[in-house]
């Protein structure tokens, strides 16, 4: 369903992302990782549009998103959450939330309208949904920027779902997680799994990108260097010297 | 014949420009700040040299025209002071648009004021008041082509500037310790370098070297005016933005350029068109390159 | 009485120049090319009106609308320019507009007498056709338009641009198009504001629609506030009204001017309304956390009390 091929992109002579190539079910997770400057976030960056594309292809279904803006990619059905964190500070929990509903709306009267509309209400009832299960219900008029990092955390995904995507990206959601939130965390990603959501996660908590993922791409200076399930990727030489290499840099 | 002439005394008068940009672009290297009151503190400081040249007679006298130099000079660089004293330091955290806007302020609190001592002081004149000097009648002739001695001094003070300064910039101690924190302030402090104190260097060297502009620029003129500031200040907008902010080197070529532009523009077509020249070269630079013509990749930032 | 009827009128025209500047800050774009608008908006209303014989309201639509196109027409290519880049193109485009009516000749001859743009000499005569019921019947439209801007999701679309365009269009948001319409609002705004000035002081002068003026134009939404669309209000009311406030000091009343914008500046960053909401947040916020303590501790004797 969701496929990216060959992506690569430069920086000048830098190559952040060579030849990528990886593929996506409805329902299945996959790991993106890798160590610091590997480019994994580079990865999520240019298939949202962030960066242009040097070279490869991002696709959804049929639907060519290389190079498309990132509201586009957005539309299509790609959500993503920012490794460190960029909700809107000043708005409230809630139009954090709505914020990402706008391109849900379908009649250009409900976008111009300053009076709820009845679409506008069905979108309403959805953000509910998500304040309760991100239990950020009784902070839903507080402001971005007041709250805590767990919370700010939590708000981070569920303003990424309430566009009601079909692929999300996650960067780094475990970064700063106690024990709890992890636990959390992987409930939430388990029952996002079941409602059909492809997700891509990156993560450096190898504990739980090894427990809930169906497949695990490991990339280092750009490039795959290995792919497989949780078992598979674990056993790779390669992948154990890339992250000892990391290790003896020691930072 | 007559246009090569208009391209020559631009590029003389062009260095001013020059020495203008080159003090805004080095406070926006320090701080990423516009600072609005520079066109101001070079407006008082032309009028410092005004002031010692007709108090001292500095009609035929070349000394009263160096001390009336160094008097702007001075002048600057306690202007500029004053400004960051009064404009930045009390905004230091605050939003991009706070010092944008403390500045303007003073610039108009400057430029009211000046206004307000031209039409009390009695030495002051109330539209353009006179900035006597022995270079006013000098000129040469070059086969036949006119020169005007004030533009000629002008040029080859500002060049004399603008060498000090490239000198002092990569040649010593506290020019190096100005490029680290042009550079990355954070790693700058790390480095024990203190920033307040390159800001304080930097603001006393712009602000002189705005200073030396002023005068230079009103003995050209034969004149200052409060307003004298404000114009200078849209002008080296232009030079700005052709350089690359905060590229120094650039600004003194894109200097030069601007006033090739603006006085081949004036003589040819009209003195009103020349701004409009400028101006959408300015935007389509902008649209088309808009880290400028001279920029390297560190000066991209935003 | 007549003097406070002017400034009345002034304080007008000036909310509707701060609330343009204020509808490109809406989308966390730092224009100062609304003044180039109000230059546009002056002379072609006065030109519609005095020459042409056009009612007022009708001018000022067509004022509105060339100068949403222009800011369209503007808006896009500066799409690309960023930070303080951007504010130095909207410099260009004011200073271009300025020079542009400062060299138009185009007179016409009404009752034995020539009328219209004189060049440098600006455009004298013009038909005093606005007041305050006019202007404040534009103002009060245009306070309902960003009243209901701020509760549409167009609002809500270009804060978020605000807060961080790079998340804005992760979430969806069409960045170009929000961008670009707030300009175009700005715009409009900014011709509309221009026109009512031309017809309210019969005389328009290009080169007083200046880098000078956009700066001031500035200082009200500076020291209002730029969070809220009443901080640019309250800011040009209040500067408007501050050098009559200062007559007492006769010619020094603009240096008293600049020293007021420079201490309000200063002292609250935020601008006045903005800081005022903050520490109102603020205070919630306190409250919110010493209720949320107050509960827990129900069940012990000692209240914990906020050090402060």
């Amino acid at each position: 369903m969701f496929s990216v091929s060959q992506l690569s992109k430069s920086f000048g002579g830098l190559k952040a992302l060579d030849q990528l190539d990886f593929a996506l079910s409805e329902g299945e997770v996959m790991g993106l990782i890798g160590p610091n400057g590997s480019g994994k976030t580079t990865a999520i960056n240019v298939i949202t549009g962030i960066f242009p594309v040097t070279h490869g292809k991002v696709r959804l279904d049929n639907l060519d998103l290389t190079n498309k803006r990132s509201d586009q990619v957005a539309k299509a059905g790609i959500a993503r959450t920012f490794q460190n964190l960029r909700l809107f500070g000043r708005h409230t929990v809630r139009d954090n939330i709505r914020s990402s509903q706008t391109l849900l709306c379908k009649s250009l009267f409900s976008r111009l309208s300053a009076i709820p509309t009845s679409e506008e209400r069905q979108l309403s009832e959805e953000v509910d949904a998500l304040l309760d299960q991100f239990q950020l219900s009784e902070q839903s008029r507080r402001t971005a920027d007041s709250l805590s990092y767990g919370e700010r955390k939590r708000l981070e995904m569920a303003r990424a779902l309430a566009m009601r995507p079909r692929v999300l990206l996650l960067d780094e959601p475990a970064a700063g997680m106690n024990p709890t939130e992890l636990e959390w965390l992987a409930t939430t990603i388990s029952h996002l799994r079941s409602t059909g959501l492809a997700i891509v996660l990156v993560e450096h908590h190898m504990k739980l990108v090894m427990s809930i993922c169906d497949q695990i791409t490991v990339l280092n200076f750009g490039r795959k260097i290995a792919e497989g399930t949780p078992s598979e990727v674990s056993q790779n030489s390669d992948v154990i010297t890339a992250y000892l290499g990391e290790a003896d840099d020691g930072d | 014949m007559i246009v090569l002439e208009y391209a020559i005394s631009g590029l003389l008068f062009g260095a001013t420009y020059s020495l203008v940009a080159i003090g805004f672009t080095l406070i926006f290297g320090v701080l990423n700040r516009f600072n609005i009151a520079h066109g101001a503190t070079l407006m008082v400081s032309a009028f410092a040299g005004a002031t010692i040249s007709i108090l001292l007679g500095g009609a035929d006298s070349y000394l009263v025209l160096i001390l009336a130099f160094v008097g702007s000079v001075i002048a600057g660089a306690i202007v500029g002071l004053l400004v960051r004293l009064v404009a930045f330091v009390p905004l230091r955290n605050a939003a991009a648009l706070s010092p944008f806007v403390t500045s303007a302020a003073v610039a108009l609190i400057l430029e009211e004021l000046f206004l307000h001592l031209t039409q009390q002081v009695p030495i002051y004149s109330v539209e353009v008041t006179e900035f006597p000097s022995p270079l006013e009648n000098l000129a040469f002739f070059v086969g036949d082509l006119y020169i005007r001695g004030a533009y000629l001094v002008i040029f080859v003070v500002a060049l004399v500037i603008m060498a000090l300064l490239h000198w002092w910039l990569n040649h010593t101690k506290s020019g190096l310790a100005i490029r680290a924190v042009e550079e990355n302030p954070d790693v700058a402090w790390l480095l024990g370098i203190n920033g307040h104190r390159v800001e304080i260097m930097v603001f006393a060297a712009a602000s002189a070297i705005a200073g030396a502009a002023g005068c230079l620029i009103g003995v050209a003129y034969g004149s200052v005016s409060p307003f004298l500031g404000s114009n200078l200040l849209l002008v080296s907008f232009v030079v700005l933005v052709l350089a690359g902010i905060g590229s120094v080197r650039g600004a003194m070529i894109c200097g030069l350029f601007v006033g090739v532009i603006e006085t081949v523009t004036a003589g040819t077509i009209s003195s009103e068109t020349k701004e409009a020249v400028l101006f959408i070269i300015l935007f389509a630079v902008l649209v088309i390159r808009p880290q400028g013509i001279f920029a390297g990749a560190a000066s991209t930032r935003d | 009485m007549a003097y406070l009827t002017a400034l009345f009128e002034i304080s007008g025209l000036n909310i509707l120049l701060a609330l343009s500047v204020f509808a490109t800050l809406m989308v966390g774009q730092f224009s100062l090319a609304q003044v180039g608008f109000w230059s546009i908006g002056a002379f072609v209303s006065a030109m519609l009106t005095t020459m042409y014989g056009f009612p007022l309201f009708p001018a000022l639509m067509i004022s509105g609308v060339l100068c949403a196109i222009i800011g369209i027409a503007l808006g896009y290519p500066c799409l690309r320019i960023k930070g303080i880049y951007l504010t130095l193109a909207t410099v260009a485009f004011a200073e271009v507009v300025r020079v542009f009516f400062s060299n138009l000749h185009h007179q016409v001859e009404i009752d034995g007498r020539m009328v219209g743009p004189a060049g440098a000499l600006g455009f004298r005569g013009v038909e005093v056709i606005a007041a305050w019921p006019e202007i404040y019947a534009v103002v009060i439209v245009v306070i309902g338009m960003f009243f209901w801007i701020e509760r549409s999701r167009i609002g809500l679309s270009a804060n978020a641009i605000r807060e961080d365009e790079t998340a804005a269009a992760a979430m969806g948001i069409n960045v170009v198009l929000v961008k670009v319409s707030m300009f175009a609002f700005g715009a409009a705004v900014a011709g509309i504001g221009g026109g009512l000035y031309a017809t309210f002081s019969s005389f328009v002068l290009a080169s007083n629609f200046s880098f000078h003026l956009a700066l001031i134009s500035i200082f009200y939404v500076a020291v209002g506030g730029m969070y809220r669309f009443y901080g640019p209000i309250v800011g040009a009311v209040l500067l408007t009204s501050l050098p009559e406030v200062f007559r007492f000091a006769a010619d020094y009343r603009m240096i008293l001017y600049g020293v007021v914008v420079l201490v309000v500046v200063a002292v609250f960053p935020r601008g006045i309304v903005d800081e005022i909401l903050f520490r109102l947040a603020e205070r919630r916020e306190r409250m919110r956390v010493r209720n949320a303590e107050s509960q827990s501790s129900a069940g012990h004797t000692t209240v914990v009390r906020n050090e402060s």
